[in-house]
């Protein structure tokens, strides 16, 4: 009981940094030992890793198991995995991959009409859709958040800064709750509901984005409570 | 001449030191007959001259051609695409042809494009060599999904529309017998069910394909039809009176539309025109309807007015036309789209509209044997079956070129020869798969 109770003290000591990309799994929870290292997902990168002398590094030590949402693709991107994995009902990933692609299509197609429209302007409108993908999420990354301290019989409501992680995940979640959220029955589906709500977010409009700014707004409210965060 | 100087230079490898002058890239490649590669030599030895146009010229444009007229297509334009002109396919397509999906990339790329493909240039050169004085030819398009089937039937739809045929067109026939905007009771023969609604768009449609050609021809009335009591169309009346009489009366539309096949089919003995019928997913017509009766009994096909005129059209009892159509392995299971992680058992049952599942149809084979039942194999046998193969090599290379071309291929790393060979392995060179992936892309 101890032992457990200090390896997680260790956990949250050992958290990485804010603002710092976090390693997937926590050093004493890991059913890899620590010397196992994580597998090169990107073949491209594999031709510099030679040169640099890292592939040689590589050669001698265990490698982890690649975990199955994670291909070497060239267009397997990290933070798209993720949002299926927080937006799939049912185990059923592919089908969430397959809407997630419908509706990529859906936002380059609304882009690309916007810059047909206006033919001057054409090199500033964004149709990438993965780049439009990661700015929207980037616009709705809430910064600090506030989270309930109970002090002398009061709760507080006390701004917390938060690790990156934390908040994509946080973005990502509320951006489909935002699709989710419609009424049933559904006479509109996924994915023209995504495209909509990532291009929205994309602009630093619409609902999500709002969430955020909101929040923000309650941070800065409760700013005199910052204090708790240290008792 | 300038044609004969280029073709001298790829078949005897001139340097062309000769003053050649700038002509336009679809010419060039209209002039010789073989591949990308011998043009593109061509092409560059003969610009050496002109630094300047050398720049301009890039292989990726070996994708497209200028000929927008489907006569003229063979197998010089091999793999790609032309342009159909933008008041032609608003006329051909405007009650479909094409799914949503497909009509979005339309809009998105901003023109109507097709492949030029072999199964299509196959079914004209048919249509141009037939003896049209001997009853009909049947030609059925089959092969995997996503093959390009219909995209197929469409260019001979242009075809057709080109060569002055009169075009009796069904885009979808599932709309009729599936799930119709309204059904009512026939005043006819009892058991009959009208398709009123659906009856009145598709003779607009009719309209909109051969209205000049109804004008030319002027097509008489062979009978004497009763609509109503003040409602007559006299033997001699002219078949427009018919068909504006069923766009404007709803009620009588689907009579209508039946009379109008009806008398087309018969007056074509007369040789004063052709007809050319394009169905798409023409299985439909053979398998069990959606429609029911007010006791909650399933419709028969033969009982559903305009369904069964239609069908009449694919006996070889006639002549002067020909009969292009499609059969689709999604209608026989019902099939649904996405895809889904979960494994699914294959029902030895494939027929049985009851069954909720399997949901996929890799266990049906896509001949059209065996997808037109036995009573659809009679009426089309002996009927030429023509497959539609996923790309070639050279198809492939002429799709991504021409995504690239309309910006629908974004992201750099789709751009580079790996991400291309990425998307050819994981499309297994499938034209809809290809569309698919390009999406996300």
């Amino acid at each position: 009981m101890a032992f457990i109770y200090g390896s997680i003290h260790c956990l949250l000591k050992s958290g990485a940094k804010i603002g710092s990309p976090i390693k997937t799994c926590a050093v004493g929870l890991s059913q890899w030992s620590p010397q196992f290292a994580e597998p090169v997902l990107e073949t491209l990168r594999l031709e510099e890793m030679q040169e640099s002398g890292e592939l040689h590094e590589l050669a001698f030590k265990p490698i982890k198991a690649r975990q199955s949402s994670h291909s070497c693709s060239l267009f397997y991107d990290n933070l798209l995995n993720r949002f299926i994995s927080k937006a799939h009902l049912k185990g059923e990933k592919t089908m969430m991959r397959d809407l997630m692609r419908q509706a990529f299509g859906v936002m380059k197609g609304i882009q690309m009409d916007k810059c047909n429209a206006q033919d001057m302007d054409k090199e500033h409108i964004q149709c990438d859709p993965l780049v439009i993908f990661h700015t929207a999420i980037a616009n709705c990354r809430p910064m600090i958040i506030t989270r309930p301290i109970k002090r002398g019989g009061a709760t507080y409501q006390v701004p917390y800064p938060l690790k990156v992680k934390e908040s994509e995940d946080m973005a990502m979640r509320w951006i489909i709750h935002a699709v989710r959220d419609r009424p049933k029955p559904r006479k509109t589906f996924f994915p023209e509901v995504m495209a909509k709500e990532l291009i929205d977010a994309f602009y630093n409009e619409g609902k999500v984005v709002k969430k955020k700014q909101d929040v923000h707004r309650v941070c800065d409210a409760n700013r005199a409570y910052a204090h708790y965060r240290w008792g | 001449m300038f044609h004969k100087v280029l073709t001298n230079c790829f078949i005897h490898s001139i340097n062309c030191s000769q003053r050649v002058h700038f002509l336009s890239k679809q010419r060039l490649l209209w002039s010789s007959n073989a591949g990308h590669n011998a043009v593109n030599t061509v092409i560059s030895r003969c610009l050496s001259s002109t630094p300047s146009a050398v720049t301009s010229h890039t292989v990726v444009d070996t994708f497209r051609t200028n000929q927008s007229d489907p006569r003229l297509h063979s197998t010089q334009h091999l793999a790609m695409y032309y342009t159909i002109p933008a008041d032609i396919a608003t006329k051909l397509f405007v009650l479909g042809g094409f799914s949503g999906q497909q009509q979005r990339a339309f809009k998105t790329f901003r023109e109507t494009t097709l492949m030029v493909r072999r199964p299509a240039l196959e079914v004209m050169d048919y249509l141009r060599r037939a003896h049209y004085n001997r009853p009909v030819n049947r030609y059925v398009l089959y092969g995997p999904i996503g093959s390009g089937k219909t995209f197929t039937a469409n260019h001979v739809l242009h075809y057709g529309f080109e060569e002055k045929f009169v075009l009796l067109y069904c885009p979808n026939p599932t709309d009729w017998v599936q799930y119709p905007e309204e059904t009512s009771q026939s005043s006819y023969k009892g058991q009959r069910m009208d398709t009123p609604i659906d009856a009145a768009v598709w003779l607009q449609l009719f309209r909109t394909h051969n209205n000049h050609l109804l004008d030319e021809l002027d097509l008489r009335a062979s009978k004497q039809y009763v609509w109503s009591q003040r409602e007559i169309t006299e033997p001699g009346d002219p078949l427009k009176n018919i068909l504006e009489h069923g766009i404007s009366r709803i009620k009588h539309s689907s009579d209508c539309m039946a009379v109008i096949l009806k008398e087309i089919k018969e007056q074509s003995v007369s040789g004063k025109y052709r007809v050319l019928v394009v169905v798409d997913k023409a299985n439909a017509f053979y398998e069990s309807s959606k429609i029911k009766y007010p006791d909650r009994s399933l419709v028969d096909i033969d009982n559903i007015t305009i369904a069964r005129a239609f069908k009449k059209l694919f006996t070889n009892d006639w002549t002067n036309g020909a009969v292009v159509a499609t059969v689709d392995k999604k209608l026989v299971v019902p099939y649904r789209i996405h895809k889904v992680s979960r494994p699914f058992k294959a029902k030895a049952k494939s027929r049985a509209s009851d069954n909720w599942g399997p949901f996929t149809v890799s266990h049906i084979s896509d001949l059209p044997h065996d997808l037109l039942t036995n009573t659809g194999f009679k009426h089309f046998d002996p009927f030429i079956p023509i497959e539609v193969p996923i790309y070639d090599d050279k198809e492939m290379e002429s799709c991504l070129n021409y995504y690239n071309d309309r910006k629908w291929i974004q992201r750099p790393i789709a751009k580079t020869v790996e991400g291309r060979n990425e998307i050819k392995f994981l499309s297994a060179f499938n034209p809809l798969e290809t569309y698919e992936i390009c999406c996300g892309l």
